[in-house]
């Protein structure tokens, strides 16, 4: 009885152990145009991981019928209102061809296949996007999100600030981004995401992530898209999402 | 020195390589599981 005791208690002291690294688990790309499928795949991953999740999502509405902006404003106030976080992911995710941009900028629209909106544009550009961005996601009327997420995490040098005089958190692909007394504070954490990514590496990537997941050290953001669900499959995905439950505790950006 | 160096930077990469490639094998594996048990399962 004393050992059984004795063996709890480690197992216990075990848990917290692992439970001091945390994740965070973010779907991308949630828009009008994919929140029926989209909808159904956020909640079987929430399911998984055994509470809501944060929801990174693109707020125009693009040339979508009334009725359907309608049937998706609905569907974010019931992520909402579920206790789901929401980041705002750029304003229509797609970047504007016509704007000038930096020669890094070109490189990563070349490499995200035009869609890294935010990328090596000027700081005017970049305050009209942001505000545009709002001004989108204010048309849906549900509250405000937690923070900015650039589209393929490709930002340029004025957005970090910019971001955070608005919104609580921005993030790249280092780092997730907050302001404690008016200084800026950074959270190390990897992009483990799939979306861009060769099928030929698919498997390696899914590997490297769960290794991220097991070694101690920062808050690494585990991302998936509509389109990990073709290339990865739900099975898989769901499995890395209970296993990096097992190994580290799921939290939102507002915990950090 | 710098080949002492090199020589153990060649050892630990190719050890590196062998675990990984093991972990690798190890992860496809569960992955693959049928449900591989949550934590709210397991509480």
């Amino acid at each position: 009885m004393e050992q059984n005791k004795d063996i709890a208690d480690i197992q216990a002291a075990e848990a917290t152990f692992q439970k001091k690294k945390k994740f965070i688990l973010c779907y991308h790309s949630f828009s009008v145009n994919n929140f029926k499928k989209a909808s159904v795949q956020i909640r079987k991953i929430a399911e998984a991981a055994g509470s809501p999740i944060s929801i990174a999502v693109i707020p125009a509405f693009g040339a979508a019928p009334e009725s359907e902006a309608e049937q998706f404003r609905e569907e974010l106030e019931k992520f909402v209102n579920e206790g789901y976080e929401i980041m705002l992911h750029g304003a229509r995710h797609r970047a504007d061809l016509s704007i000038n941009r930096s020669i890094a900028g070109k490189i990563a629209l070349l490499v995200s296949n035009n869609e890294a909106e935010f990328a090596g544009i000027d700081e005017r550009f970049t305050q009209a996007l942001l505000k545009r961005s709002l001004a989108l996601w204010k048309a849906h009327g549900t509250g405000k999100p937690s923070g900015f997420i650039p589209p393929i995490w490709f930002g340029n040098k004025y957005l970090k600030e910019q971001a955070l005089n608005i919104f609580d958190y921005y993030e790249d692909f280092n780092g997730i981004y907050h302001k404690v007394d008016g200084k800026i504070k950074k959270t190390p954490s990897s992009t483990l995401s799939f979306s861009i990514l060769p099928s030929a590496i698919l498997g390696v990537a899914q590997t490297y992530a769960c290794l991220k997941m097991l070694l101690p050290g920062g808050v690494h953001r585990l991302v998936f898209h509509d389109k990990d669900f073709r290339t990865i499959g739900e099975k898989r995905i769901l499995n890395m999402v209970r296993y990096a439950s097992t190994l580290r505790e799921k939290i939102m950006y507002k915990d950090l | 020195m710098a080949d002492w160096l090199f020589k153990s930077w060649i050892k630990v990469s190719v050890v590196s390589v062998i675990l990984f490639f093991f972990y690798h094998l190890f992860i496809s594996q569960k992955l693959e599981e049928e449900c591989i048990p949550s934590e709210k399962d397991k509480n």
